[in-house]
């Protein structure tokens, strides 16, 4: 989509009124609470092992790499998938993939850390940092068959076009 | 590349109403997003008299980037219309939470393949540096902004810190989503 900060207003809903934030705002009995201060949510590793991933939307990216020249062709075919955890509060990831041709065979390959609003934290509670967490979500993602059902997405989504 | 910061009353003259012929060029005319325009000016209801914006122009003095400012304990726009963007978690209402809106970065001078890879153009990280230094002179702790999903991945690689707040939701097709960036890791 070719925009920034789309600001693009429907009708304005009419329970919009903003109310006041609360100094805390902790919530869930599945694993996991969010911080007022940040807005993420906190998971131990066992937490987020035993989240399930639940497919939002795939799509290609349509304006094509972002360094390729003006003159040039794309050739690599890129996007992006989103996730939702299954658990309350509940966790949002999402990452780039670039879709690959092997032994006549369609791959998508991940080829980002995955972006989330999840912060992990040790069973004691104590904040893992941002490192760690980019690893423990980079292993949930590879540890499960996201691409299939991923593609069959793309695939009913852009068989028109 | 020329910033300039305030209110509209405190910007130059003309120039908060090359602003709004900026806005109208961008986001009705390239974008084709149906918004309102007052003497071909695109201004909504969160253009007030407490609105703080933040004007880039290039050497010739034309408008090539925009941003406007607003705090979350007076109306704004993720608040009144997109609050559904938070999922149910507590809108952000808190004079040190600023929101960042109507941002462009587009260059019409020159040509470029989209709107979207104009944002990480030097201009583009540079207006959003100044945005997040001026909200942040003005009070804001952090920032949060309603955007399409893939300008996460370009913030990122840009070195901003942000993060989502809540799932993306999907409107028009197009998964958009309610994204913090924090003032202080990126004050300049």
């Amino acid at each position: 989509m070719p925009n920034f900060f789309p600001d693009k207003q429907p009708a304005a809903s009419p329970d919009a009124a903003p109310g006041l934030a609360p100094s805390t705002f902790a919530a869930g009995t599945e694993g996991g609470s969010v911080t007022a201060a940040t807005g993420l949510l906190g998971l131990s590793p066992s937490d987020l092992h035993g989240l399930c991933l639940i497919h939002l939307i795939s799509g290609v990216d349509e304006d094509g790499p972002d360094d390729i020249a003006d003159y040039a062709v794309p050739t690599l075919i890129t996007g992006y998938t989103e996730w939702i955890g299954d658990g309350e509060p509940e966790l949002t990831i999402g990452w780039d993939w670039k879709m690959t041709f092997e032994s006549s065979c369609v791959r998508l390959v991940r080829v980002s850390e995955p972006s989330s609003n999840v912060a992990m934290h040790s069973d004691d509670g104590s904040d893992l940092g941002p490192a760690a967490t980019a690893h423990h979500l980079a292993n949930k993602v590879d540890g499960f068959n996201w691409q299939e059902e991923a593609l069959q997405y793309i695939n009913i989504r852009y068989q028109n076009q | 590349m020329n910033v300039t910061s305030g209110k509209a009353s405190s910007l130059p003259h003309n120039l908060f109403s090359a602003v709004g012929n900026y806005r109208s060029k961008v986001f009705i005319e390239t974008l084709g997003w149906d918004l309102k325009t007052r003497n071909g000016e695109e201004l909504d209801q969160f253009d007030r008299a407490d609105t703080l914006y933040v004007v880039s122009q290039d050497s010739f003095g034309q408008v090539n980037g925009c941003a406007r400012l607003l705090p979350t304990d007076r109306p704004y726009l993720l608040g009144e219309v997109f609050p559904e963007l938070m999922q149910g978690l507590p809108i952000p209402c808190s004079p040190d939470i600023w929101e960042l809106s109507r941002f462009a970065a587009v260059d019409f001078n020159k040509q470029t393949s989209s709107a979207l890879s104009q944002f990480s153009s030097e201009v583009a990280v540079n207006l959003l540096r100044e945005s997040i230094a001026f909200a942040a002179a003005n009070g804001a702790k952090r920032l949060i902004t309603v955007s399409p999903i893939g300008i996460e991945r370009l913030l990122r690689r840009a070195g901003f810190h942000c993060h989502r707040a809540a799932r993306p939701l999907i409107i028009d097709g197009h998964p958009i989503f309610a994204c913090w960036i924090e003032v202080d890791a990126n004050q300049v």
